[in-house]
């Protein structure tokens, strides 16, 4: 039983820790992912940003992001940052549950993140809100020390001014906490001080010191409004943090300063969770899509595999992630259409494409190696630069092998800033000096494989997957893994003639026939209604008493008996696992 | 009174034993310096900041002596060989027209050796004292942050012109680009804001507008300027300008114009009109001559391939060259003469672009490459220059690079050139000056000095559209901010 005593505190407060850490174990992937969309920040960034009010936020936030580069570190780091912000609180609140809320409205803040992540152009945002938040508390906190003193109307001034370039809003956001606490105890002087600063310091240097940036943005500036674009109901628990912050200092004393008893704790308990409930983005694609991501950056495709077998409704960034790892076990034509293939959107009310989600990843591994590079630059120039883009762009410099060796030293000696990078940059270095080495890596034997093609001289590059099709419909006489890609294109385009192509050059090969493309040879002989082609297809296939050949009569007399608009889960459960399913039942292939 | 005689005693000895001295007893390496950037046997202009290098050479410790010919000497130790600005502009002034001797002494093992020594000689020529140039990371279709910046080049200082943050809008980006200066003036100079509060800034004298040149009877607003010497006239060139990507191409990227054509902007009328508009060529890229007489542009004149619907051009991508022609005016009359060809890059296979006249109306100098108009994406681009008045071209081969050289400027005693290269790493652009002497010879070209040698500064970006200018410019960030925030003024078009 939890009775009100100081005990009770620790248990609460532990039980929110224990909560917190349980609710970050399945953000696993988006730790890794947001330390992949940083880097060890340098004078590049502020070259042509320039050094703008609050910047000690990002800085201080990308830093911390590269050292939880291991998400365990990430996790304890995350959970530190909201245990120093509640200590710090509860200097100026009070010990109680209230004291907690700032730290759990900025945590629920980060378990938001959601795909914008993909397009953040603010630095470090992992960590600068919480910062942002702790630097205000104290500042807040200073105050208290101060306000007895016949000077203390000074203290605003030398906060905001010496704390709004570095914290931005976060300084403002102080001098109006102070200035509440002024009102409530009739400090006016102090408090017309601390409102005066508020509002007019941070024109002051946005007018006369920081002439480079929009004055537009000088109340804002430190805070992440350049991100959740047409998604701002991501920014509330931030609001409610701040909010609580420069509110809760106001009631100290007057709020119970103990810990709430069972009925309280229980209610608690249950708001936290409702608030967790409203505010955390929990779309089990996005979080299969990162776990695939990093299953795809260690080369781990079975991993890869039983991560898409997770959802039931995949997005078609599961599908690319998925058939890449099928293309390098040999067996895309073989189990493509054993997986749910259907067009899934994305779960985000922002304007984020899939190419901005895997381009860069899945351009690379369909050798399609310019492109690759050519979103890692747009994506780096568009939103941030980061270790994963400069990873690719590494790769692709050195893959080429036509690349000035001084350009992928550049982008090594980038990489090598983070700690946790050096045996990466080792390896990659290594195939520099010795590029023979180079070719037992596999994923340059892929890029070799995929290599094979004639140059294109007029593509769009803009929508990943419309891309890949093209390219590999577009092949002419392609062989080996480029052939499997090309069957795999006309399948899933559903483009009969260039299946008839490439099935032609198969049979020339010598090869056997995959599973799928056998049963879409069955199938567009069937629909072709051409009996002699038929026939040939169930020679191709081992006869017509052969598995495929015998299962596909049975799917098509049921199949010509189905009712447009009928239920088809009957045929997924049956056929849900044939190139079939697809053919006749997943409707207009939506690419972005 | 002995207490603080010893002190003073003790601080100069201390004092003493810190000046650097170059070693005396150095054993010759036979190993030539290796620099970053490489400023070995280099001309300069006498009045240019401090060329900064790093020594890629190996050893424990490092120090080098400069030594000028006609006296004066700078020694620093180090692998970073920063130099002071007050010693290295006397030195330089010191030794205008001789030789500054570069020693380098590398501690091995205990023991010194000498690097092969070398020269970078003072040129008595001085160099424009600004250089104006744009600075973003590579970048294809998107943007976000980059700016417009000006580098003072006696003192190295540098300093933001316009950004494309001062209009933030997280759904909109802004572009700027094609910064153009009248003769080399602040006074009146043009540049383009695309998107965002999108437009023409013509900037003249206290007075700027930002105008609209799209009209009806024109292809797109204008596009590459060129301000005539001395009227208030822009010509410009109309481009359909669209860019696509090569997929294993090391070129990697195309900028074609599958459509271009001239024309010519009348600040006083607020007027269009046509300068070139053959539906059978491909009009692009126009300068004046200095005296105002002559219009050079390039131009392609493929009919086979202009008559191509837009799709079938990007093809032909490779298949287009552009000539160097021009057209004389009459300033008084404003009408052009017909079409001359200036330099026959066709009948080479390969395009001529960015025309540029050199001060004295002598030198055409120009970039040429395989083919196309956007030759910072070709690899195989050089600086060449023909003699306007002996009709005979050459390339600069000592200045040009096995990678991409071009976009290139005068200075404004024709003394010196700027241009970009790629021949640091074959993607980021780097600006850099070459010496252009008295008989019509580029010498090697040297890196703008750099302002960190830890190479962190300005790793990932390039620097481009280099424009030198005579004076600062006159405008703040939030001066330019103001005038790109005023109403856009459409332009007319006259068909006279």
């Amino acid at each position: 039983m939890i009775l009100r005593t100081n005990k009770s505190g620790w248990i609460w407060r532990a039980l929110v820790y224990a909560g917190m850490a349980l609710i970050l174990i399945p953000k696993l992937p988006v730790i890794r992912k947001l330390f992949a969309l940083s880097l060890w920040p340098d004078m590049t960034f502020y070259l042509n940003v320039g050094f703008q009010p609050g910047f000690v936020l990002p800085v201080t936030g990308s830093v911390l992001t590269q050292i939880g580069g291991i998400p365990v570190i990430g996790i304890i780091l995350v959970l530190l940052s909201m245990a120093v912000l509640t200590l710090v609180t509860r200097k100026l609140s009070g010990d109680g549950v209230h004291s907690m809320l700032p730290a759990v409205f900025v945590f629920l803040f980060i378990t938001g993140f959601d795909y914008s992540l993909y397009t953040f152009r603010s630095q470090g945002l992992l960590f600068s809100q919480t910062l942002g938040l702790l630097f205000s508390a104290l500042i807040v906190w200073g105050w208290t020390a101060v306000a007895d003193r016949k000077w203390n109307f000074l203290y605003p001034l030398a906060a905001v001014l010496a704390g709004y370039p570095l914290i931005g809003a976060y300084a403002v956001l102080a001098a109006v906490g102070i200035f509440l606490l002024c009102v409530s105890e009739k400090r006016w002087v102090s408090a017309f001080t601390a409102l005066a600063c508020a509002g007019l310091i941070p024109l002051f240097y946005t007018h006369l010191v920081f002439t480079h940036i929009d004055t537009a943005y000088t109340f804002v500036a430190g805070l992440p409004y350049m991100d959740f674009v047409d998604n701002h109901k991501r920014f509330l628990p931030l609001g409610l943090a701040a909010l609580s912050l420069i509110v809760l200092p106001l009631f100290k004393g007057r709020l119970r300063s103990g810990w709430p008893g069972l009925v309280t704790s229980v209610l608690a308990a249950a708001v936290l969770v409702a608030c967790f409930l409203l505010f955390s983005f929990r779309d089990r694609n996005f979080h299969i899509e990162l776990a695939m991501w990093h299953a795809v950056e260690r080369n781990d495709w079975d991993k890869v595999l039983s991560l898409a077998v997770k959802s039931d409704k995949p997005t078609r960034v599961i599908v690319m992630y998925r058939n890449i790892a099928l293309m390098y076990k040999g067996q895309l034509c073989d189990r493509m259409f054993t997986f749910p293939n259907e067009t899934i959107d994305i779960d985000t009310p922002a304007q984020i494409s899939q190419t901005e989600v895997c381009g860069m990843t899945v351009f690379f591994h369909n050798g399609l190696i310019n492109y690759s590079a050519r979103w890692a630059w747009e994506m780096s120039m568009m939103f941030q630069r980061t270790l994963e883009r400069y990873k690719y762009l590494a790769k692709v410099a050195l893959f080429t092998g036509k690349e000035n060796p001084a350009l992928v030293e550049k982008y090594l000696d980038i990489i090598d800033e983070n700690m946790y990078q050096r045996g990466w940059v080792k390896k990659y270095r290594s195939y520099l000096n010795n590029p023979e080495s180079l070719n037992s890596d596999p994923e340059y034997k892929m890029f070799t494989a995929l290599d094979r093609f004639e140059e294109i001289k007029y593509m769009s590059s803009a929508v990943v997957e419309n891309t890949i099709l093209n390219h590999y419909l577009l092949q002419e006489n392609p062989e080996g893994v480029m052939l499997d890609q090309s069957l795999a294109a006309a399948m899933t385009a559903k483009d009969t003639d260039m299946f008839w192509y490439f099935y032609d050059i198969l049979l020339r090969s010598g090869r056997p026939v995959p599973r799928h493309v056998g049963e879409a040879a069955i199938l567009f002989a069937y629909l072709d209604r051409n009996q002699a082609e038929i026939d040939s297809v169930a020679r191709d296939l081992g006869g017509p008493n052969s598995p495929t050949v015998s299962r596909f009569v049975r799917f098509s007399s049921e199949a010509s008996a189905f009712t447009p608009g009928g239920d088809t889960s009957s045929f997924k459960k049956r056929y849900g696992d044939t190139y079939w399913y697809y053919a006749y039942f997943v409707k207009s292939l939506t690419t972005n | 009174m002995r207490k603080y005689f010893f002190t003073l005693i003790l601080a100069l000895s201390a004092a003493v034993s810190c000046v650097t001295r170059f070693p005396a007893e150095v054993a010759k390496a036979d190993e030539p310096a290796v620099l970053s950037p490489d400023y070995t046997d280099v001309v300069v202009p006498f009045n240019i900041s401090p060329l900064d290098f790093a020594i890629v050479n190996p050893g424990d410790r490092l120090i080098t002596r400069i030594t000028g010919a006609k006296g004066g000497e700078i020694v620093i130790k180090g692998r970073e060989v920063k130099i002071g600005l007050k010693e290295w502009k006397s030195l330089l002034d010191d030794n205008k027209g001789a030789d500054l001797k570069v020693e380098i002494a590398a501690n091995r093992d205990g023991k010194w050796v000498a690097l092969n020594e070398f020269s970078i000689s003072v040129a008595e020529d001085p160099i424009d004292p600004y250089l104006v140039y744009r600075l973003l990371a590579p970048s294809y279709e998107f943007y976000t942050a980059f700016s417009i910046r000006e580098r003072d080049l006696t003192t190295g200082k540098d300093r933001e012109i316009y950004n494309n943050r001062m209009h933030y809008n997280p759904k909109e980006q802004q572009c700027m680009n094609c910064h153009q200066f009248q003769n080399g003036r602040t006074e009146n100079w043009q540049m383009h804001v695309r998107q965002v509060l999108g437009g023409t800034l013509i900037v003249t004298g206290d007075e700027s507008r930002k105008v609209n040149l799209k009209t009806d009877q024109t292809i797109s607003a204008g596009v590459y300027p060129a301000w005539h010497p001395s009227e208030r006239l822009i010509a410009y060139s109309v481009n359909k300008t669209r860019q696509f990507f090569h997929a294993k191409n090391i070129h990697k990227l195309e900028v074609q114009d599958p459509a271009s054509d001239l024309i010519m902007y009348d600040i006083d009328k607020n007027e269009v009109s046509l300068v070139a508009n053959d539906s059978l060529a491909f009009e692009t890229f126009p300068t004046w001559s200095p005296d105002g007489k002559y219009l050079y542009y390039s131009s392609a004149r493929q009919p086979e391939i202009a008559t191509l619907p837009s799709d079938s051009i990007a093809i032909c991508f490779d298949k287009i060259w552009y000539d160097i022609v021009r057209r004389s005016f009459d300033p008084g009359a404003r009408e052009f003469g017909d079409e001359e060809l200036v330099f026959d890059a066709k009948s080479l296979n390969l395009s001529a672009m960015e025309a540029r006249i050199s001060p004295d109306g002598r030198y055409l100098l120009f970039s040429l490459g395989e083919y196309g108009t956007f030759h910072i994406w070709h690899r195989g681009s050089d600086l060449w220059v023909k003699d306007l008045e002996t009709g005979e071209s050459w390339p600069l081969t000592d200045a040009n690079s096995d990678d991409a050289d071009s976009f290139h400027n005068w200075s404004s005693n024709g003394r010196w050139i700027v241009f970009t290269t790629r021949r640091d790493d074959g993607l980021f652009t780097r600006t850099y000056f070459s010496y252009f002497d008295r008989d019509g010879k580029a010498h090697k070209a040297f890196m703008l000095p750099q302002r960190s040698l830890s190479g962190k500064y300005d790793r990932v970006y390039s620097y481009n559209v280099p424009e030198f200018t005579v004076e600062p410019v006159r405008q703040s960030v939030r001066d330019l901010s103001k005038m790109i925030s005023q109403p856009v003024m459409k332009a007319s078009f006259s068909g006279n």
